[in-house]
């Protein structure tokens, strides 16, 4: 009796964990830009592992197998935001061009991407705006004197 | 029911052999951004959930075929890709200053 349950439920987990990482997928292939990106595919990515991986010890007897499933989710848990957080703060510090609609005001003007880059803004059709607020927000931060760290 | 020569059988197998065929289907849409990607970032992105995925996929095939060895492959790897997305995003950052510094000597020796 249980044992069906048990294997129902798994099977509910299971469909839903896969469906959570193609929308990962699906989410890495439409958006916009590197951070949209991101944000898909960390999150979603991350909750149909750990669906996948429930299901994987509810349905299992051995208590070793469980415990090791267990670790694998952890391990992702702790490990995903570090990475994305990394990888965010090096495309942002890079300059990757970012979405036109974008609303990124404080930051830029807090933090200037060093050694003096401009933030490109896309359209559309993946070419940088002619009328780029990030692009003028460089330049008028740029006509007065150069950082002192630099 | 028999996928891959799984040995499951019943509502797990079924939910089994779908969630593998989404998770595959996943993986073939990153690898497009993974190839495609404008820029490097992109594809620092796309190899993360790369590992994700096969990750996922790792526990689903040990689930699948009742072999728990997979699972200490998935175990394995869900260690070694954070190190890797690490190295990238170390890369992504250093290039530039590696880039920068290359442009400032070029103006040195050109002033000299």
């Amino acid at each position: 009796m249980l044992e069906g349950v048990l294997d129902i439920l798994g099977a509910v987990l299971l469909v839903a964990g896969g469906a959570f990482c193609f929308s990962a997928a699906v989410g890495l292939y439409r958006l916009p830009d590197v951070f949209m990106r991101m944000h898909a595919s960390t999150k979603a990515g991350t909750l149909g592992l750990m669906f996948i991986v429930i299901a994987f010890a509810l349905t299992q007897p051995a208590l070793d197998v469980v415990i090791k499933a267990i670790l694998v989710s952890v391990f992702m848990i702790i490990t995903a935001p570090i990475g994305s957080h990394l990888v965010g703060r090096a495309a942002f510090r890079t300059g990757q061009p970012m979405w036109h609609r974008t609303i990124l005001d404080e930051e830029t003007r807090r933090f200037q991407p060093p050694g003096g880059l401009e933030i490109v803004h896309l359209g559309d059709d993946g070419e940088p705006l002619p009328d780029d607020p990030g692009r003028i927000l460089a330049a008028s931060s740029s006509a007065g004197e150069a950082p002192a760290d630099r | 029911m028999s996928t891959l020569g799984a040995t499951l059988s019943g509502p797990l197998a079924w939910g089994a052999a779908i969630a593998g065929l989404f998770v595959i289907a996943g993986i073939f849409v990153t690898l497009y951004r993974v190839i495609v990607g404008p820029t490097l970032a992109d594809r620092v992105v796309g190899l993360d959930l790369l590992s994700m995925l096969l990750t996922a996929l790792l526990v689903l095939f040990a689930l699948a075929v009742e072999v728990s060895a997979y699972l200490d492959a998935a175990l394995a790897l869900s260690l070694v890709s954070f190190l890797a997305t690490v190295a990238f995003a170390r890369y992504l950052e250093r290039r530039q200053d590696v880039e920068a510094g290359r442009q400032e000597i070029r103006r040195e020796h050109g002033d000299a």
